[in-house]
């Protein structure tokens, strides 16, 4: 049969645009469109990571062979470890090579017109599965794994299966149409198991759809699914669940070892809630993004910064910029925080054009500018896209940051923003990076920034292991603490003995140290995805050292190494999938479907027995305190106000009889 | 008709301005570090303020039901009711590891306890006892749900996720036992109310001088 190519697909790839996820098509017609018959997503959530597998059928209903290219935004942290294609009916697993290797390796296939399929990296965007041919008139089917470790805020878990819109660019969306519709079935099943009891489970995104049952008292369940063929690959999916709050502050520990190699390490510290308030006042500088991406969001982004103002201090000041192409001063001079100033923002927000490009560059520079030595300042800084305007390398945003005192916080809204820039630029001053997906409550995130920051924090954090030789312990800089925060290192271990881990770090200047002994076991297989998920830390810090400016040919050669060792898609390497005589041909080795195998099994495993505590200071504390400090309240509620008007009813009528 | 229980009247209102006052629920909020700083008037604030509007319609309601109830029972001593179980309630969460609480449903417990008290003296004084044993009945029932509440650490008969705060069966427990201390101290033994005392003096009259 004919195959119906794209010239040059696989390099239109690399600048296609972050849309949502959905099958992409070319908008000149050059080739009709696929369908998505179905999609159906697996998340296990499990002491701190998830492994999320996508099962996807695709459809043919036209008379010629067709490529399909499926694209969806890049979960934060996410680890791409599987890709595997049905061939002839067999499951074949995809191998991890150097990217231009790869993309010959399935232009070759294609061409010869066999089964095969790529999936690659898009910088901080997205995932780019191309699969070809999907034969005429038939179903293709494929399944993507990836794993991502989570992090805890205030004993509330957070879980995003990224589908909407990230950032859009005009000028490359007019090549690309993107088709989100799943014909058939779509669903979503997410189980969260923890040794650790949960208070409650929500979901947003698919309300209408939506089931949560807690299915055993260290499993819940979320069930999303629909069968009429209207579902919609646009909106993410945002699972939170919340943990008991009388848990104690707590230091985790999963490791992976087999007898006489060297062992994986994940170390969680939960720090008592214990930092106090700051007492003085604040400058506040809210940088907020108007360019063009924000067009749908920035009413949602005005109010819920405007709202958050209102709960700042009296004491507290606050000054506006808004930034596109270049930035300008929406509130010029430090204006005390009264609520005439926040309303006179909030109508100037409003009335803002919301056009251009994102020069986040000019919009960090602004914000900076007349902060007072003698004031605590911070900026806010949110923004949904990639710096396309003015400097976008982080070695610049480093070197103004090196002027200033300042922290910056920022807000990541969407699934297309250029998280690494902003999150380095968070780090590097001390601040913290925070997501919001649209379908999460912004005010509700702003909030909870605001209670971080009217607290102290632990700056200059370290974590250590001693007593057993450890090496390659990622990330290479911890950022700092906040109230609520966790601090996770990753490892290796050369050989098994019990450990002194040690948490030290500043809090307002003052020097602080805690210590605990932990146990690296001598044998402990339950969780080999560890070793990708220390891979794929040892991977970001690499990426940083690029983004700052270092030797980029030794970090790109590590991540080249570290992604084909470990079978992980990056910048740098893709995972082909070929019919299975033609990985030998291609001289690519079987790494990957071992790993894959190992990893279903301990999965299964794990599944069927009860979550085990990964606790690794139960006898020993570290601290002292509960992990979250406790908001009380409580109402009289229905049945009391029933009660309540009874009485009334009963004496009333009780009287009136006496009367006569 | 009755007269409006002006007092329930008077503390909903302020429910409702400290709701509606941008920044206020803020300062206001009993928050244990800030009142270790010293700020000690959220020890009696904190219960003016809400976590969200199911939080506030399922305190305020109550209010007004008790004001109708007993308000006129009580008369002088509500204002002494309501200060003394708010103070309890806030001290006695202090002894606990809470950082934050609001609402004012303690506070209901300790109004609720004090004025079905008084209530069920006065309706057995006008010899209405079974509605006095209405009263006695639904005050059992109610620190039973209490003390289940706070054995078990999870509310009966309330939506805790709508609250958007932690319920605190302690507040409650709290509240009720300011209730029955202020019942037990009173120091203006109920009034007999006008209307009651020409038939109070003729049961007596019946019975033999025995009340």
């Amino acid at each position: 049969m004919k195959i119906v190519t794209l010239s040059l697909a696989v390099m239109l790839a690399a600048v296609v645009p972050s849309f949502g996820a959905g099958l992409l098509t070319p908008v000149d017609g050059s080739q009709p469109p696929l369908r998505i018959k179905e999609h159906k997503v697996d998340v296990v959530v499990n002491n701190g990571f998830a492994v999320t597998e996508v099962d996807q059928t695709f459809l043919n209903p036209h008379d010629v062979d067709l490529e399909a290219i499926y694209s969806f935004p890049l979960p934060k942290n996410a680890s791409l470890s599987e890709l595997t294609l049905w061939i002839d009916g067999q499951e074949v697993v995809g191998e991890v090579v150097e990217k231009q290797r790869a993309r010959d390796v399935y232009g070759k296939e294609k061409q010869s017109g066999r089964d095969t399929a790529l999936a690659e990296k898009r910088e901080y965007l997205a995932f780019d599965v191309m699969v070809s041919p999907v034969r005429a008139r038939a179903e293709t089917r494929v399944r993507i794994v990836y794993l991502q470790p989570l992090e805890i805020d205030n004993a509330v878990g957070r879980y995003v299966y990224p589908l909407e819109e990230g950032n859009i660019d005009e000028d490359e969306r007019s090549f690309w149409s993107r088709l989100p519709q799943v014909h058939g079935t779509f669903s979503f099943q997410c189980l969260i198991r923890t040794a650790y009891p949960l208070d409650d489970v929500r979901v947003k995104g698919f309300d209408h759809l939506t089931k949560v049952t807690q299915s055993a008292p260290d499993t819940w369940i979320v069930n999303i699914e629909d069968t009429a063929g209207k579902a919609s690959l646009d909106q993410d999916i945002v699972v939170y669940y919340r943990f008991d709050e009388s848990l104690p502050a707590r230091v985790d520990l999963l490791a992976h070892r087999k007898p006489g190699e060297e062992g994986t390490f994940l170390v969680v510290v939960t720090p008592g809630a214990d930092l106090q308030p700051i007492v003085e006042g604040v400058d506040w500088s809210i940088v907020l993004d108007v360019s063009g991406s924000m067009s749908g969001k920035i009413a949602q982004a005005a109010a819920a910064v405007s709202r958050a103002l209102d709960e700042m201090r009296p004491d507290d000041r606050f000054r506006v910029v808004a930034f596109s192409d270049s930035a300008r001063a929406v509130m010029g001079g430090w204006t005390p925080v009264t609520p005439g100033a926040v309303d006179e923002a909030s109508r100037r927000l409003s009335a803002l054009a919301i056009d251009g490009g994102t020069n986040v560059y000019a919009g960090l520079l602004e914000g900076l500018r007349d902060l007072e030595a003698d004031r605590t300042s911070a900026v806010i800084l949110v923004s949904d896209g990639g710096a396309n305007v003015g400097p976008k390398d982080l070695a610049s945003f480093l070197a103004l940051l090196g002027k200033h005192d300042v922290r910056v916080f920022t807000f990541v809204m969407g699934q297309g923003a250029n998280q690494p820039l902003l999150e380095g630029i968070a780090k590097a001053s001390g601040g913290f990076a925070m997501n919001v997906s649209n379908q999460d409550d912004l005010y509700g995130r702003v909030l909870l920034a605001r209670e971080k920051l009217a607290r102290e924090a632990l700056h200059g954090v370290r974590l250590t292991l001693e007593g057993v030789p450890v090496t390659q312990v990622a990330p290479e800089q911890l950022p700092s603490a906040y109230q609520g925060e966790q601090i996770a290192i990753f490892g290796r271990y050369l050989r098994p003995g019990v450990a002194t881990l040690r948490l030290s770090g500043r809090i307002s200047g003052a020097e602080r140290s805690w210590e605990t002994s932990v146990v690296l076991p001598e044998q402990e297989e339950t969780y080999p995805e560890l070793e990708r998920l220390w891979a794929l830390a040892r991977i970001e810090d690499f990426q940083t050292r690029i983004d700052r400016g270092g030797n980029e040919r030794e970090s790109r050669d590590a991540i080249v190494g570290l992604g084909t060792a470990y079978s992980i898609v990056t910048d740098h390497t893709s995972m082909v999938v070929v019919r299975p005589e033609m990985f030998e041909q291609h001289g690519i080795d079987r790494t990957n479907r071992d790993r894959v195998e190992n990893e279903r099994q301990a999965r299964e495993g794990r599944l069927q027995q009860y979550a085990v505590s990964p606790r690794a200071d139960a006898g020993n504390p570290m601290f002292g305190q509960r992990s979250a400090p406790r908001t009380g309240g409580g109402a009289a509620g229905p049945v009391f106000v029933g009660l309540l008007a009874g009485l009334l009813g009963l004496r009333e009528a009780i009287r009136r009889r006496s009367s006569r | 008709m009755r007269a409006l229980p002006l007092r329930a009247l008077l503390v909903a209102a302020a429910v409702l301005a400290v709701a509606a006052t941008r920044g206020l629920s803020q300062a206001l909020i009993w928050d244990a570090e800030a009142l270790r700083q010293g700020e000690v008037w959220r020890l009696a604030t904190g219960h003016l303020v809400h976590a969200g509007t199911s939080h506030l319609v399922w305190d305020v309601l109550p209010l007004l039901a008790i004001g109708l109830l007993f308000e006129r029972t009580l008369g002088g001593r509500w204002w002494r009711v309501l200060a003394v179980s708010a103070i309890v309630v806030s001290g006695g969460l202090l002894l606990t590891d809470l950082a934050r609480y609001c609402g004012l449903s303690g506070v209901l417990n300790g109004l609720w306890i004090a004025g079905a008290l008084a209530a069920a003296r006065e309706e057995s004084a006008a010899g209405r006892h079974a509605m006095a044993w209405v009263y006695r009945g639904c005050l059992g029932a109610d620190v039973a749900k209490i003390l289940a509440e706070t054995m078990t650490g999870a509310p009966l008969f309330t939506d805790a996720a709508a609250l958007g705060a932690d319920p605190v069966p302690m507040a409650h427990l709290l509240g009720a036992a300011a209730g029955f201390l202020c019942d037990r101290f009173r120091t203006n033994i109920y009034r007999v109310p006008e209307n009651l005392q020409s038939q109070q003096a003729r049961q007596a009259h019946e019975s033999g001088g025995r009340l």
